[in-house]
């Protein structure tokens, strides 16, 4: 199958035109060795079909930060060569985006170039050429709008006819006798493909071992100051795409009159940061009242489910396995849906609009103080919903080291796995949900979430104390024009993302129940096989219902789960933990969110299915097995939301930062770091509260 | 005696370096043209977006403390650092 890819600067409307062609023919896979998304669709022309890779935006082939490199090394892939390129560009800003188009130009490989938006050059006073603009780059121009649908048709057409040959020869020169050396070898096509390749050193891991030699000795023994040179390049762009302009286009002076006068609201010194914080405000008010309600039809649908499955089953092993594992376990998974829908979705809308760039614009100087970036401010709220792609959103920051303190920190944001944790422990530890005219609970929770913003503040500016990186990336970020976002795009971010989360973390989440269950019901020894003789001996027989709880309970502790707790009690009876809660926070180091499943388990392991109680009810009842009192007093419960805020339990997250840092150095820093003032932490809290 | 020259010399240098206006010291909507010969301290990335020698701009918005500002020039609207905006020399119009 023919493959294309898709190339543009930022902000120019390339993910709708994406979105319009694949249709939800759509599937995101990692790049190797990255984990930059790499969104792939299927396009059907009628009796074919073809592969279209949507590659980050870019302002040139020069990469600046780490998603740009991904552009630089898909087009010269020379393993996958690519069939041909769709380059899109904003009508109202063609000077710059034939900038990044000329260089597209010059690798002489097919492209069309798309001009989008173009429903705005009434209003912009914009009279185009496209047949001149065709005739000088040699290629199909097509004149598209995606909100008004015009123009897609044609674009499918022309991709369907597309030439297998660039028709256009690049008149790029080299006139460096060293750097021409560099076209003995084989898979360097032509003089700008070599240029590329002096400058742009992440390039050279795209040719074989040998030729790598050849490239790094024949540009060893030349001298050349790159950013000179590439500046000349621009330089010399500009000045060809000026003369081509005066023939193609005719524009009045540019007046985004709409977007000043937001803008002037916006970026206000007091209403700019009152309206962010009313934005914050209104996306966790909307996390926790509007995902509640079907939260819980999620949790009863699953706790019925189970239930309903148990009866319905034959009695035996597997009946068990799936009752008392795998329903809770996907359930567990489930219902995070709505929660993490949301808050995508208030981010994709932020986005698209332009207002993301805005709080970019306003916050940079505010994080620049803890060592951070305005474009940390993204992945930072990303974090609240899972720092996996908050971490990869921060590969757009271009300084390496405000780059690094972002992807060290984010961790300490309040996750939404760690959401049900604090839900179910903050319900045990304040029993009553109103007083003195406040919902406890959930200023209680919102507490959590300060503290999560506040630590990764501080650890930052400690941090950022000790690292030693200089980057001389200059902080430079367009304020896009305010665009309306649109439904389709909102759609598509939504079951992405939402599939991906429900399919990687569903994936260890499902594991370690298996696991957990079959660990919980065998079990070495006669204690645990006998369980019934034993417990004989020491419980009144005629009272069945104390009866089978205490076989559960003592099968329970004599299991190969039991033990496993019993042994790691030493380490965590300082900060007020029993050996079930152990387990939990064992089986959390897979994921967070493990813990309430976890748990579900243990105190349901055995104990009958019939009584369809909530998570909730079985563990407000838990009891220290060696005391009798409740397990859950108000000092265990809290010492428990310390460590869950500050401990780093991810493994998605730990492999996350190893391939983002390319190296083990951070993510085992980073895991031993906030698993210490998560335990430190806890034993303080314990302490002064018991 | 070469101290002395040294010093005078520098002296000139600040001088001509206060003469010297930059994008950060636009007032809120002014327009003027990037100075010649600026290549080396614009940023190539702002090189690459079209902003060179003799590009007429304007600057748009100040971010509180006036960091970052805001330029606009053709259909661009930039956000960069003070410190990045205080070595680029600028002529008016």
């Amino acid at each position: 199958m023919k493959k294309f890819v898709l190339i543009g600067n930022p902000n120019t409307g390339k993910t709708s035109i994406f979105n319009s062609l694949t249709g939800l023919n759509q599937s995101t896979g990692n790049y190797p060795g990255i984990t930059v998304d790499k969104k792939k669709g299927a396009v059907s022309l009628g009796t074919e079909s073809l592969v279209l890779i949507d590659l980050p935006g870019t302002y040139s082939l020069e990469p600046h930060s780490v998603d740009e490199e991904i552009v630089l090394q898909e087009i010269l892939n020379i393993n996958e060569p690519i069939d041909a390129i769709i380059y899109i560009a904003d009508v109202a800003n063609l000077r710059r985006n034939l900038f990044l188009f000329s260089q597209i130009c010059d690798l002489e490989i097919p492209c069309v170039l798309v001009v989008n938006r173009i429903d705005k050059i009434k209003k912009l006073g914009i009279q185009i050429n496209q047949q001149e603009l065709s005739d000088y780059y040699k290629c199909p121009v097509v004149l598209t709008s995606i909100t008004q649908n015009i123009g897609l048709q044609e674009l499918k057409n022309t991709l369907k006819n597309s030439p297998t040959k660039s028709a256009y020869k690049s008149l790029f020169k080299l006139n460096n006798p060293d750097f021409e050396k560099l076209r003995e070898i084989e898979s360097i096509k032509n003089d700008y493909w070599v240029w590329l390749v002096v400058h742009q050193k992440c390039s050279h891991k795209l040719f074989t071992l040998e030729e790598q030699k050849r490239i790094e000795s024949i540009l060893s023994k030349t001298s050349y100051k790159s950013e000179e040179l590439l500046k000349e390049e621009a330089i010399d762009r500009y000045t060809s795409i000026d003369l081509l302009l005066n023939t193609v286009l005719k524009q009045k002076d540019i007046d985004n009159s709409i977007s000043r006068k937001i803008d002037k609201v916006l970026t206000h010194k007091y209403y700019g940061y009152l309206i962010f914080f009313a934005i914050l405000f209104l996306i966790f008010q909307a996390i926790y009242s509007w995902a509640s309600i079907p939260m819980d039809y999620i949790d009863t649908f699953f706790g019925d489910l189970s239930v309903w499955t148990s009866n319905y089953l034959p009695q035996n092993r597997i009946n068990a396995l799936i009752c008392e594992a795998l329903i809770p376990g996907i359930g567990g998974v489930v219902i995070f849906v709505p929660q993490i829908a949301i808050l995508f979705g208030f981010i994709s809308l932020l986005e698209q609009s332009g207002y993301m760039s805005r709080v970019v614009f306003i916050m940079d100087r505010f994080m620049r103080r803890f060592g951070l970036n305005g474009k940390s401010i993204v992945p930072l709220i990303s974090g609240v919903a899972c720092a996996i792609p908050a971490i990869m959103a921060a590969r757009n920051i271009d300084n390496a080291k405000e780059r690094l303190l972002t992807i060290l920190v984010v961790p300490f944001m309040t996750c939404a796995a760690r959401l049900p944790v604090y839900t179910i422990l903050i319900a045990l530890m304040i029993p009553s949900n109103t007083g003195y005219g406040f919902n406890i609970q959930g200023m209680v929770l919102m507490l959590m979430y300060l503290l999560g913003f506040v630590s990764s503040i501080v650890a930052s500016i400690l941090l950022s104390k000790l690292i030693k990186e200089e980057s001389k990336a200059v902080f430079i970020i367009e304020l896009p024009s305010y665009q309306i976002p649109q439904i389709k795009n909102l759609v598509h971010t939504l079951l992405t993302k939402t599939k991906s989360f429900v399919f990687d973390a569903g994936k260890i989440i499902v594991a370690v129940s298996i696991i957990l269950w079959v660990l919980a019901s065998f079990g070495p020894g006669k204690a645990f096989t006998n369980a019934e003789q034993y417990v004989e001996n020491t419980i009144d027989i005629n009272n069945m219902n104390t009866y089978d709880d205490a076989v559960a309970a003592y099968k329970l502790e004599h299991s190969y789960l039991g033990y496993l707790g019993k042994g790691i009690e030493p380490l965590i009876s300082p900060l007020g933990y029993d050996w079930k809660i152990g387990i939990g926070i064992l089986a959390s180091f897979a994921a967070r969110e493990v813990f309430v499943g976890t748990m579900a388990s243990i105190y349901s392991v055995g104990s009958k299915q019939e009584d369809g109680k909530t998570i909730l009810e079985k563990l407000r009842q838990a009891q220290n097995s060696t005391t009798g009192k409740p397990t859950y007093t108000f000092a265990v419960t809290l010492s428990l939301l310390i460590f869950y805020a500050f401990a780093m339990q991810c493994v998605s997250t730990i492999a996350i930062v190893k391939r983002e840092t390319n190296s083990w150095k951070w993510p085992i820093i980073q895991t031993f770091g906030m698993t210490g003032i998560a335990y430190l932490g806890a034993f303080l809290t314990y302490t002064i509260f018991s | 005696m070469t101290l002395f020259i040294f010093l005078f010399n520098l002296n000139k240098l600040i001088c001509s370096m206060q003469n010297h206006r930059t994008i950060a010291d636009l007032n809120l909507d002014e327009t003027a043209i990037i100075a010649g010969d600026q290549q080396e301290n614009i940023p190539l990335k702002l090189i690459q977006m079209g902003c060179t020698s003799n590009t007429k701009i304007r600057l748009r918005m100040k971010a509180p403390s006036s960091d970052p500002l805001c330029i606009q020039f053709g259909g661009n609207d930039i956000a960069l650092r003070l410190e990045d905006a205080k070595k680029i020399a600028i002529e008016s119009v």
